[in-house]
């Protein structure tokens, strides 16, 4: 077996990684935007002046290039395959003839489960490995007045560096000193106590929060959550494969056949723990956002567009739709072709949490609407788990850009360039700083800024639509603003509304040519008054259209439910069909 | 031999260490340094005023001189850094007096920029100010604290931060007569309540009661210490399509009340509560016989919120128990005025009331137009601050214990992040220009993404109680406090 050591740790490393990037890949996409990793002297200064400080820096220059394909999957996998490695080493120093692989799998597997979680601070993995390093390192020690010395030194170093796994390491070396069981083995106990000692004194100073966040796996967690059972999983499979090695100490090297069937039953269990743990502990219904928000924030709409063919399963992933036709210019045109549920398809009510404030700053950007995506970037910039955002510094760099607040974008560009993924970016934008010039003729930046609105109003003090339709009349050639007031009218079947809206930008600058849906509602809203239809604006397809389906309704009215399924697919990318059926 | 070798080595790294002026060319103009401590008046106990040359240039020396002391320096990681010993010896030798400093950069040859004077005023400043670092933004917030820092040589310290009580809001410190030990902060949310501390004693209050509109808000001592007077807000934010002014925190409603910290008690008077204004900000002055506040006619709220003028008006206050008198006077009237007052605090030797005046409306941080304004109460002369005043917000001010020095918030650096600026007001009234907190790098504003939020000066360091006011915080039910009206 000692033989096969490489070559199956690179197994080992090649399944984790292939495994992650299939199933993960978006994931760590989605997660890279919590760190805010800078290449600067006070950055790393500061980080390295707090317990765990080390660890959370590890975590964050590891995290920043996530941005990179493959980057996730392909560092996480080494990260895992070391802890696997680090297991094996600290196994053999008990049990130097065992074999027994599923054991310092055990560990990795374990952290694999947490990975699965946005929630799960990425240096908890690298804390747990620097937890490991020091426990291999101890247990090489021969001596024991050697490691008593050690363990001394160790305890508060490994505080530092790493933080709440301290706990881990001191519970582990007092577990190996009773294995051992020399004479006087029990001044090990000097080192819990020598960490209880540093954690009450940080406790009682402010420096450490709680007990829990001070010396439990719960540090490694969004602090503002309850962490999850399975948090504790890495720590206790630790510990576990230490007692197991101890029982095992006397286990002689077995014959070749039984290595066979011995390896083999450890992978049957293997397979099983990954057959049960990972679809318990595996993230799948935010798997799809996360792709999602990918898409949305490379700009790949027509990815994003194909991904929503079919049933929709919730509203977030309705909206992305949503923004995405917005972002092509078929909002109003084609949003029925899919399956829409409802405004707050359109628009999800604000809930607070990161994720919707991302999703929105995202959408107020794209309509326009730049002090809305200016606030939710600046409230997911604020509540991300980790200890910055880099995507919504971008967006607060655009949106001050287009306000004219040079020195505030000049302070957020400074921090961008000193990182890996977003400095050339960085770099790029200085040339619109105190150049309102430029500024104005950049396609972006220029558009979103000639169709703010004037004179300013208090934002959405009496509704979105107000607001839209004010910058609407403004600025009539901007079609997004009139598509997402008429849409919303039409997802909440709010006829009387639409209708004003029709009566009033019909056939003018604000809306010389309707889109496919308004004119389905037009035809549909004042179906009694037909002679109106042309007038409104609605096409002879549409009306053609619209006498077809009226007659298959009229037809099949006692049974319309029934036919759902039948009409869904001559009409199902109607308006029509929305209002009544949804 | 050995000992020859060992002197040159050592005299190669004096001189190495040591600092020569260049043959520099005069200049006419002054060098544009950060943060601008040119023509500034300091305390003689301030850290070291640390700044960097910011025109192009490949090396730079700046000479510090007063009488006889000079200081020569050598910049070094793109500033020039005072050595701490060195600058407080020359303060203390300089009191009273004017420290010159000649800043020469080489850009090919060198120059010798104009020199500027720094005046190093007769009074000190309290050793410490309070702030909470805050972000500056919308609704929601991650990382909360209230701070100190020593002045004299810039170290910060917490004095508590929200990761410790549940990742809520604190907000509001406020201390008695800038004593350490006698001061009070609100939490929000989680935790909720009104922390007083005196010495060793840490009271969690409920403040909200039946007879006002809101938790207790805006806080002002009594300089007795029995009393701490309250505003009770109803609060409410939006933010602007494209206005340089982003945000707009307005009153719905509001009034002042008398919080009586022995009683646990709160009083009110229609005089200071009425039905037809926004009453707020109350602070008293300094013998505790009167009360400044802060006053504005009702209006339906947000339409009427660029009307929205709030004058400064006292009424007289008996301590003893616990009345207002029934007249008002007004100091500042903001119809006359045509603009509107925000957060009067009276001076402690009772000579001068500094105040925010801003075009409209009362959360003035938020107001590219406010400005600092002083009224000599005994003349009645009202005055902008201009030296200290800048194009950009001025906003929250806290007096020295001595009146001498103020310290106030302002955006002027880049609009959005607040920092703490501190101005002189010598024995007849003038401000000096304002300087910036000095930190030991220069570049700290830069990457600092928080903003100094309600600067108030303290005599003294506020001793670490954090781990008992968190313990405090989520233990502890809390007293209820009632209303006497």
């Amino acid at each position: 077996m000692r033989k096969i050591f490489i070559p199956f740790w690179a197994v080992v490393y090649v399944l984790l990684f292939a495994f992650l990037q299939i199933t993960e890949a978006y994931h760590f996409f989605y997660i890279e935007q919590f760190q805010l990793f800078q290449f600067s002297g006070s950055y790393l200064a500061g980080l390295m002046a707090q317990a765990g400080g080390f660890g959370v820096l590890t975590g964050e220059f590891l995290v920043q290039f996530f941005t990179l394909p493959y980057a996730g999957a392909l560092i996480t996998a080494a990260l895992l395959t070391l802890s696997g490695i680090i297991a094996q080493g600290i196994l053999r120093r008990l049990a130097p003839s065992s074999d027994a692989f599923l054991l310092y799998l055990l560990p990795p597997l374990a952290l694999l489960m947490l990975h699965f979680d946005v929630n799960y601070l990425y240096h908890g993995t690298v804390a747990f490995l620097i937890a490991e390093l020091f426990l291999l390192l101890y247990m090489n020690l021969k001596s024991f007045r050697v490691r008593m010395i050690a363990v001394v030194l160790m305890v508060p170093l490994l505080y530092y560096l790493a933080g709440a796994v301290a706990t881990l390491f001191v519970t582990a070396v007092v577990l190996y000193e009773c294995f051992l069981h020399v004479p006087r083995f029990y001044l090990v106990l000097i080192a819990p106590v020598e960490l209880a000692v540093l954690v009450y004194i940080f406790i009682q100073t402010g420096w450490a929060e709680t007990v829990r966040f001070a010396c439990m796996p719960a540090a490694y967690f969004h602090h503002e959550l309850i962490a999850p059972h399975h948090l504790f999983a890495p720590w206790l499979a630790l510990l576990f494969i230490m007692l197991v090695a101890f029982f095992m100490r006397k286990r002689k090297e077995v014959s070749r056949k039984q290595l066979v069937i011995d390896s083999a039953v450890q992978l049957v269990v293997l397979v099983l723990l990954c057959h049960y743990l990972i679809p318990k502990y595996q993230d799948t219904a935010s798997m799809h956002l996360k792709q999602l928000d990918y898409y949305t924030r490379t700009a790949q709409w027509d990815k994003i567009i194909s991904m929503s063919r079919g049933t929709m399963n919730d509203y977030l992933s309705i909206n992305y739709l949503n923004m995405a036709l917005a972002n092509k210019g078929e909002l109003a045109s084609s949003m029925f072709s899919y399956d829409q549920r409802g405004v707050n398809g359109l628009m999800f009510p604000w809930d607070k949490t990161f994720i919707v404030s991302d999703l929105l700053s995202e959408e107020y950007f794209t309509i326009g609407e730049i002090a809305m995506a200016q606030k939710m970037a600046f409230e997911a910039y604020v509540t991300v788990p980790g200890f910055g955002n880099p995507r919504f510094l971008k967006r607060l760099v655009q949106t001050n850009l287009i306000f004219g607040n040079y020195a505030v974008a000049q302070k957020y560009i400074r921090i961008l360039e000193k990182t890996f993924a977003y400095s050339d970016w960085a770099r790029s934008q200085r040339r619109f700083l105190n150049n309102d010039r430029a500024v104005d003729a950049d396609l972006l930046l220029g558009r979103l800024r000639r169709n703010l609105p004037s004179p300013s109003q208090l934002s959405y003090i009496e509704g979105v639509e107000p607001d839209l339709l004010t910058r609407t009349e403004q600025h009539p050639e901007e079609k997004l603003p009139i598509e997402m007031v008429g849409t919303s009218y039409l997802l909440e079947k709010n006829v009387q509304a639409f209708k004003q809206m029709i009566e009033k930008y019909s056939g003018t600058k604000v809306l010389p040519v309707l889109p496919k849906s308004f004119q389905e509602a037009v035809v549909l809203y004042y179906e009694k008054e037909p002679e109106r239809w042309k007038q409104l604006g609605a096409s002879d397809a549409v009306i053609n259209r619209f006498d077809s389906y009226r007659r298959v309704i009229l037809q099949n009215r006692a049974m319309l439910a029934s036919l759902q399924g039948e009409i869904a697919q001559s009409f199902g990318d109607s308006y029509w069909f929305y209002y009544t059926f949804k | 031999m050995k000992k020859n070798i060992i002197c040159l080595f050592l005299l190669l790294i004096l001189a190495g260490c040591s600092v020569s002026l260049p043959d520099a060319t005069l200049s006419d103009k002054l060098p544009v340094i950060f943060p601008d401590y040119t023509f500034v008046t300091i305390p003689s106990n301030i850290a070291p005023l640390n700044f960097r040359l910011t025109q192009r240039h490949s090396d730079a020396i700046a000479a510090i001189e007063c009488g006889g002391q000079k200081i020569l320096l050598k910049e070094k990681g793109g500033q020039f850094t005072i050595p701490s010993s060195k600058w407080g010896e020359m303060l203390r030798q300089s009191i009273g007096r004017k420290l010159k400093v000649t800043v020469y950069a080489q850009n090919g040859s060198w120059i010798a920029y104009k020199p500027f004077t720094i005046e190093v005023a007769k009074e000190k400043m309290d050793p410490y100010i309070a702030y909470r670092l805050i972000d500056p933004g919308y609704e929601l917030w991650n990382n909360i604290g209230i701070y100190q820092c020593n002045v004299e040589n810039d170290k910060q310290s917490p004095i508590m931060e929200n990761r410790l009580s549940d990742r809520n809001c604190m907000n509001c410190h406020s201390f008695c007569m800038q004593n350490p030990d006698k001061m009070l902060f609100h939490m929000r949310g989680k935790n909720g309540g009104t922390y007083l501390i005196d010495g060793n004693k840490i009271e969690k209050l409920n403040t909200k009661t039946d007879k006002t509109i809101s938790a207790l808000v805006y806080p002002s001592w009594h300089p007795g210490g029995r009393y701490v007077a309250f505003s009770v807000n109803d609060i409410s934010q939006s933010f602007h399509q494209n206005d340089r002014n982003r945000i707009e925190v307005f009153d719905k409603a509001s009034d002042v009340v008398v919080y009586d910290t022995q009683a646990h008690l709160v009083y009110s008077d229609s005089i200071v509560s009425r039905s037809d204004c926004f009453e707020t900000f109350p602070t008293f002055s300094p013998d505790g016989r009167r009360l400044f506040f802060c006053s504005a006619p009702a209006r339906p709220m947000p339409q009427g919120y660029a009307e929205e003028k709030y004058s400064i008006c006292s009424v007289s206050f008996d301590p003893a128990t616990h009345t207002f008198g029934q007249t008002v006077d007004t100091l500042f009237s903001a119809s006359r005025q045509g603009r509107s007052a925000s957060f009067p605090r009276v001076s402690p030797d009772g000579k001068y009331l500094l105040f925010t005046v801003s075009n409209y409306g009362n959360f003035s941080i938020w107001h590219k137009d406010a400005d600092l304004y002083m009224i000599d109460l005994k003349s009645g002369n009202l005055y902008p601050l201009t030296a200290a005043n800048s194009n950009n917000v001025e906003s929250y001010h806290s007096w020295c214990s001595n009146s001498h020095w103020f310290v106030f918030s302002s955006r002027r650096l880049d609009g959005l992040y607040t920092r703490p600026f501190f101005a002189h007001v010598d024995d007849q009234g003038n401000v000096s220009k304002a300087f910036l907190l000095p930190q030991k790098d220069t570049r700290y504003y830069d990457r600092l993404m928080k903003s100094y939020n309600v600067p108030e000066f303290i005599k003294g360091k506020v001793r670490n109680r954090m781990h008992k006011l968190a313990e405090i915080a989520k233990q502890d039910k809390g007293i209820d406090i009632r209303s006497a009206f």
